[in-house]
């Protein structure tokens, strides 16, 4: 028996030696491992007399659960000591940089084309996409510009070396595509693309850019119509507190034309060089469908009618954004894209 | 046009300059800026040449009294002018227009204080006047040049007044202030590009009585009888010619109000039969031509002079007046006597019949032509005048006699000149004026709202339409349109226009339209452009757009075989933008390459438009929808705590690669693969490319990094520059957007290597192909973990490793099951590929 005590006390002795978690462990392995000391000490049960058997085997056992209960007790202790350390070192230095995680994204005018088809779309709009090499026929002559037409100097024209065919200058023949494909369902959709003009390119003007035009044609379809639309889109991608202001204008498709101006959101209406100090700034052109444009389109005009507006997502980010050189948009500086 | 606020003024009582901007600007004629002369700017405008105005009290109208010498210098003089009130001021002048001796003219004077344009300075800058001693002689005023005031850039002398304009000690505002409004005239607006067109416009837009001139000119000379002759072969192409004479022409300056009225309209006085026809232009809006009469006479040899419109024959020539010799393409119009062209109608007169100093008799023409021919005319000479402007843009036939009335009244006024009786005239078609019926109805119709049947009255007689009610009965108006009014088109939309307009926008209500929606499906491929979008972004590449035009040497190295040749512009603004693109790449080069400038890492994208020819396919290209991606630069930036030596590599192949396949798993495509391209593409690495292709054996597109030769002949920096183009719609068939859902597996994965020596050319895909078919669907993991040949593997063999998991879908394999899967996997590499299984059947080492 007093091996027994011995070999606890000795047990223990050791155990208050070990010092981290891998002594410990090694100083379980050393007692109470399959081949340790204890379950050596609980074999030898075998060599003892019968008659001190049970004794012996209570006393290795309780001698086990000791030592088992010690190492457990150690074993947490000194975890919650290497804790205690840890949590006790000093704080890291969260002003340390990051480690990168590339970040990609859109590009400016593919968002604010996403924000334009996204108020449409919750009015029941949908995008139509059309040809980009177009037929003089429809960029210009359905939609009431026969050759000749002085209105035909409000686009400087790509024409391609194949007679006829040329660089759409505007997105508006994807309403002829549109209403020739549908009539004489009504329709209401949005025409989003790329267009391109003869033009120099300078900080105001590019040969390329994207335009949205949007149709709306049925029966009882009016101006009134037409002017609700664009308030609620004003509203939604400017925010409630912008002003409208509607201008007479011309466009060879609609009758009557208009132009939407929004006070201007730099100087609050006061004037300055982007408003041309006037206050207001243009977002779109619009108007109900010239009569030759619907009968051009299949939609018999004494009982059809439409509205059409068409604007330019390029602008209107260099609005919201405060872009002064519109040779950022196709530069893809990343320096610029980033900041999206 | 530029509007001079004073002459508008003449014709309609005005509001202020802002507030006239303002309604002329909501009624359509934009005001694009303003010009101020003398006067206070006015607010709310974009200013063109902002200048201080002259101070009331200090720029003043005086009369010379004389002009004596001055004593030190010859080229100086002292005038002595009447300031009003009996004051009189000695000054100090060099301008060559005044001379000792000289008395009477007026002029205007700055004092001391007053802050005009500098005349000394070489550019346009402004000085306050101080007092200054010039050779001797105290000077604290100035008498002023055009210049010096900013009416025109005449510099040349001081600016005289004419008779009776302005007296002595008057502040020189009140004579020449004035402001002069930009506006934009849209097409359809033709009639406003005259200030009697506009005047038409505010009278409308404000209430204000008109007073129009309405030129009555007395003709005292001889009958013209038949010494001209007029004839039109086609009316069609010219609707009235009519044409005067004029005896007795002094041609000298014109007036000084109509000199600097065209000047603030922009353009340049000449003389007064040019500045007189210029005028009567700006003002009626009805171009004129003057030619000299003796010189007609001259070509017509005795003869009648027969004038005639006609279409120019093939190899006639004019030289016009601009001095150059000009071949007249068959078929322009041309204004012709006996002998030739004399003119290109409309657009500009020739030097032979040009009215000069010497000239003392004229013929006056005033007509319409067909604006197309006009168009025609001035294009084919690349002559874009004021007269051909408003040609172009029609000017009614109705106009012709006014203008000329008004222009015979103006030279006889101030030319010296005698009205002969009588014209010569053609018109062969009068018009009748067009009239539309005007249902009540139909204004709501298209409004959505309709003022009252008296207030369109109002509104429509004010623009001098005549409004009669319907003769049926219905409410409304048959409306007859005036004479002035050619953009009158479709009839009820025009008017409703015009009500819309003059009635105010802020009139009509706000709504939207009703009924149900139109139901149709959306166009799947833009859906689909958005995800791609949405999912490289996600992976971190910055979307990009570049222009669609291109040249050849641009996109040489990168258009395959099948691209057919490229949509080439006729008028390329530039030879390296000359066509449109057939592949997305080179701007993806050019912006990568542009970024690794900066960046240490470039990962961009670009969904766009690729135009192939197909002439099987009718004229239009087919316009191919694709996805390009060029990578660059770091793998990583680097992290401080990576330490300095450590270096995160640079992007190749295998990092475009797993973009591609994350792309591909994110639009839920599965069984895509990558090939070795039978042909390289010649613009990728030769042994560095891929071919993908779908499911469906179609390839989508290929990537790779940039040849090298390449790479270096764009001066590219970075080590490698991975590039990938993807066609879309192919892809697209191929993508589910909403995947179907297999269980998650509820049985454990027991996890077995196989390390395998291969010849070289057995590619990883093929052995893992082999391994998942041998595997009978127990394998659901083949990870690759190791790659390596050279020491301790034969020469032209590489060892290749797999991590495999075995899973079964209904139950935990066990240790037995998944030994045999294992071994027939290990059977099918040896049969399959002569794979030796390492740790199992190693040949002996070679060393
Ligand atoms: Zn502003």
């Amino acid at each position: 028996m007093q091996v027994l005590e011995d070999l606890e006390a000795k047990g223990l002795a050791e155990l208050a030696q070990a010092t981290d978690e891998a002594l410990l462990r090694l100083w379980h392995g050393n007692w109470l491992g399959r081949t340790g000391h204890v379950p050596a000490a609980l074999k030898r049960v075998a060599e003892i007399p019968p008659q001190e058997r049970k004794a012996y085997g209570q006393t290795a056992n309780r001698v086990k659960e000791t030592l088992t209960g010690a190492y457990e007790k150690a074993l947490e202790r000194e975890r919650e000591a290497v804790l205690d350390r840890e949590l006790q070192a000093p704080p890291l230095d969260p002003t340390l940089p990051g480690r990168n995680a590339p970040r990609g994204g859109l590009h400016p005018s593919t968002q604010t084309l996403r924000r334009i088809l996204r108020v449409f779309g919750d009015l029941g709009y949908q995008a139509y996409r059309s040809r980009e090499v177009e037929d003089d026929e429809t960029n210009f002559g359905l939609l009431n510009m026969p050759p000749h037409h002085p209105a035909r100097d409000m686009w400087d024209t790509f024409h391609t070396t194949t007679p006829g065919l040329l660089l759409r200058t505007h997105t508006s023949p994807g309403q002829i595509h549109v209403m020739r494909e549908r009539a004489p369902a009504p329709i209401r959709v949005v025409l989003p693309g790329m267009c391109h003009r003869y033009e120099q390119i300078t900080a105001r003007s590019e040969i390329m850019f994207h335009q949205v035009e949007g149709l709306c044609v049925g029966e009882g379809i009016t101006l009134a119509d037409l002017k609700g639309t664009l308030e609620v889109f004003i509203r939604r991608m400017f925010g409630d507190s912008r002003q409208m202001r509607i201008r007479s204008s011309y466009f060879p498709f609609t009758e009557p034309s208009i132009e939407v101006d929004m006070d201007c959101m730099l100087c609050g209406g006061a004037g300055c060089a982007v408003c041309k100090h006037s206050g207001w700034v243009e977002i779109l052109g619009a108007g109900m469908v010239h009569p030759t444009v619907l009968r051009n389109g299949g939609y018999d005009p004494a009982r059809f009618s439409g509205f059409a507006f068409g604007m330019g997502p390029e602008r209107i980010t260099m609005l919201l954004s405060g872009i002064d050189d519109i040779r950022y948009f196709w530069g893809n500086d990343l320096r610029f894209l980033g900041q999206f | 046009m530029k509007v001079p606020l004073g002459w508008l003024g003449e014709l309609v009582r005005l509001p202020s300059p802002t507030e006239l901007a303002d309604k002329l600007t909501l009624a359509g004629l934009e005001v694009a800026s303003a010009r101020a002369i003398g006067v206070d700017a006015p607010q709310g405008l974009r200013i063109d040449e902002p200048s201080p105005p002259w101070a009331v009290d200090k720029v003043l109208v005086c009369k010379v009294l004389r002009v004596d010498p001055h004593p030190d210098a010859e080229k100086l003089k002292l005038p002595v002018v009447d300031m009003g009130g009996g004051i009189e001021k000695v000054v100090v002048t060099g301008a060559p227009n005044l001379k000792v001796g000289d008395s009477g003219q007026t002029c205007v004077i700055g004092l001391t204080g007053s802050t005009l344009l500098d005349g000394h300075s070489q550019t346009k800058v402004y000085k306050t006047l101080a007092p200054t001693k010039i050779r001797g002689v105290l000077s604290d005023a100035m008498l002023c040049s055009a210049y010096e005031l900013g009416l025109s850039d005449d510099h040349e002398g001081l600016l005289f007044l004419d008779e009776g304009e302005g007296k002595p000690g008057q502040s020189a505002t009140s004579v020449l202030g004035d402001v002069v409004l930009e506006i934009d005239i849209l097409p359809n607006m033709a009639r406003c590009l005259s200030l009697v067109g506009i005047a038409r416009e505010v009278a409308a837009l404000t209430g204000a009585p008109l007073s129009l001139p309405e030129p009555k000119p007395q003709a005292t000379g001889p009958e013209l009888g038949s010494a001209i002759g007029v004839s039109i072969p086609d009316s069609s192409l010219c609707s009235r010619y009519r044409a005067i004479a004029l005896d007795g022409v002094k041609v000298g300056k014109s007036p000084g109000w109509m000199r600097r009225r065209l000047a603030a309209a922009g353009m340049r006085p000449i003389s007064n039969v040019v500045d007189i026809t210029n005028y009567v232009m700006l003002e009626l809006g009805q171009p004129l031509h003057a030619f000299d009469l003796d010189k007609l006479e001259a070509r017509s040899g005795g003869k009648p002079i027969q004038i005639e419109a006609r279409p120019a024959r093939a190899g006639e020539k004019i030289r016009t007046l601009d001095g150059q010799e000009r071949a007249l393409e068959a078929g322009l119009l041309v204004i012709a006597d006996s002998q030739g062209p004399i003119a290109v109608a409309g657009v500009m007169g020739g030097a032979e019949t040009e009215v000069g100093a010497e000239t003392t008799r004229i013929l006056l023409e005033g007509a319409s032509f067909d604006p197309v021919a006009i168009r025609r005319g001035a294009r084919a000479l690349q002559l874009h005048s004021e007269a051909s402007q408003r040609f172009t843009r029609g000017v009614p036939a109705e106009l012709a006699s006014m203008g000329l009335d008004r222009a015979a009244e103006l030279l006889i006024a101030h030319a010296g000149a005698t009205l002969r009786r009588g014209h010569a005239e053609v018109w062969p078609v009068q018009t009748q004026p067009k009239k539309v019926r005007l249902p009540h109805a139909s204004v709501e119709r298209l409004l959505g709202v309709a003022p009252s049947l008296e207030k369109i009255r109002e509104i429509l007689s004010a623009l001098d339409f005549l409004c009669k009610p319907l003769a049926d009965g219905e409410p409304g108006f048959e409306v007859e349109v005036p004479w002035h009014r050619l953009d009158i088109q479709d009839g009820v939309a025009d008017l409703v226009e015009d009500i819309a307009r003059l009635w105010g926008h802020a009139h009509i209500p706000a709504r939207l339209p009703g009924g149900p929606a139109p139901a149709s499906a959306p166009q799947a491929d833009l859906e689909f452009e958005d995800r791609v979008r949405d999912t490289l972004a996600g992976l971190g590449l910055r979307e990009m757009i570049s222009h669609a035009l291109s040249c050849p040497e641009r996109e040489e190295a990168f258009v395959g075989n099948g691209a057919g040749p490229a949509v080439a512009l006729a008028n390329p603004i530039s030879p390296d933008r000359c066509q449109l693109r057939r592949s997305l790449l080179p701007g993806v080069i050019e912006a990568t390459r542009n970024n690794c400038r900066h960046a240490e890492t470039v990962r961009l994208f670009e969904v766009g438009t690729a135009f192939l020819t197909d002439p099987t396919r009718g004229p239009f290209p087919r316009e191919q929808r694709r996805v390009s991606l060029g990578v660059a630069g770091k793998r990583t930036e680097t992290h401080w705590e990576d330490g300095e030596q450590a270096q995160p590599g640079y992007i190749d192949f295998f990092d475009m690669k797993g973009v591609v396949e994350s792309l591909l798993a994110g639009l839920g495509i599965q069984g895509a693969k990558f090939q070795q391209p039978g042909t390289p593409a010649p613009h990728l690495h030769p042994g560095r490319q891929a071919l993908l292709i779908g499911p469906d054996g179609e390839a989508w597109g290929s990537l790779g990094e940039l040849h090298p030769r390449l790479a270096r002949a764009l001066d590219i920096a970075q080590p490698r520059l991975i590039l990938a183009e993807l066609e879309l719609a192919p892809i697209q068939a191929c993508s589910k957007e909403i995947p179907r859902v297999k269980p998650v597996p509820r049985f454990p994965a027991a996890l077995r290597d196989i390390a395998v020596v291969v010849d070289n050319s057995t590619s990883a895909g093929e052995l893992r192909e082999g391994i998942l078919e041998a595997g009978g669907g127990l394998v659901a993991a083949c990870r690759l973990f190791d790659l390596f040949s050279g020491k301790g593997i034969a020469p032209g063999k590489k060892s290749i490793a797999f991590a495999l998991g075995y899973q079964a879908a209904d139950k935990t394999l066990s240790d037995k099951e998944i030994d045999q899967a294992h071994r027939k996997v290990e059977d099918h590499l040896r049969k399959r590929f002569g794979a030796q299984v390492r740790g199992k059947d190693d040949a002996p080492v070679i060393v």
